[in-house]
């Protein structure tokens, strides 16, 4: 893992983010993200592939954002694969944000198996642009 | 790696995949183990009697951004993915990966063209490829003296 820095910093929630991880009801895997700051907002954009905007649940709680995806299991459990290139499981993902943010802001769209998720700061935390005057 | 692949899908993903490493590299430091094979799309596949299926992920590709061909025995999936541009902001995660891909899978056995079904739905897209008739076994009538 590489060394983070900046204020989107990832909250590790098992000692290791590299495989999945086996909870009660399946295969967890940690989705691929992308994240940018600008003035006003985060933007995460995460790669959900076969989740279905009621199975999705996004939430924020103290400082830390948890992305929870579940997919369904879309093949007959009887027939097995002759070829396996990827797990099939659930996404989970949490972050710890050290900006405050406006939690009741918080906006999510998913299109395509891909989540666009904008977290405006909270006032306080906004980049102000001075106009510098001579 | 694959221990319920059979062996004559073999050698055939083997010649593609090395065709096909458009990729190659770029998921060594991603976090995770999920992807199996550094080709891409990453494709499972599994088989009834009478077709073969063929999964893949494409979050975030549109219809309009790929094409699936059938020839023969061969499948084709090539398409564009265009990831969001970000001007005046500051990158924090750059996980995802944009550009073109390009992928052909050979089938052990010819495909039934007119009968392909695809669909893209959140993200996933799946070919069901019905075999030829050609291709499906014939139970031979057994001649007596």
């Amino acid at each position: 893992m590489k060394k983070e820095s900046g204020t989107a910093v990832e909250k590790r929630q098992s000692n290791s983010v590299n495989g999945p991880e086996r909870i009660d009801d399946g295969v967890y895997y940690t989705p691929l993200v992308d994240i940018v700051e600008n003035d006003d907002a985060f933007i995460f954009q995460a790669d959900l592939p076969g989740v279905k905007s009621e199975d999705l649940d996004i939430s924020y709680d103290d400082g830390t954002l948890t992305i929870l995806g579940k997919v369904h299991p879309r093949q007959d459990p009887n027939r097995p694969y002759v070829r396996r290139e990827f797990g099939v499981g659930h996404f989970h993902r949490s972050f710890r944000l050290n900006t405050d943010v406006a939690a009741d802001k918080i906006a999510a769209e998913l299109k395509n198996g891909e989540l666009t998720l904008r977290v405006p700061k909270a006032a306080s935390a906004r980049v102000r642009r001075i106009q510098v005057t001579s | 790696m694959f221990p319920r692949m059979l062996n004559e899908y073999a050698p055939l993903y083997r010649l593609h995949d090395q065709m096909n490493r458009l990729f190659e590299g770029f998921f060594e430091d991603m976090p995770r183990t999920r992807l199996l094979s550094d080709a891409f799309p990453a494709m499972n596949t599994w088989e009834d009697g009478n077709a073969a299926y063929v999964e893949a992920e494409l979050p975030g590709i549109r219809l309009e951004d790929i094409e699936v061909l059938v020839m023969g025995n061969e499948l084709t999936i090539r398409g564009q993915r265009k990831l969001e541009d970000h001007p005046n902001a500051s990158w924090h995660r750059r996980e995802r990966v944009g550009g073109q891909f390009h992928r052909t899978l050979s089938l052990p056995w010819d495909i039934d063209a007119d009968k392909v079904e695809a669909r893209l739905e959140n993200g996933v897209l799946t070919v069901k490829l019905p075999k030829s008739e050609q291709a499906k076994p014939r139970k031979i009538k057994l001649l007596g003296q």
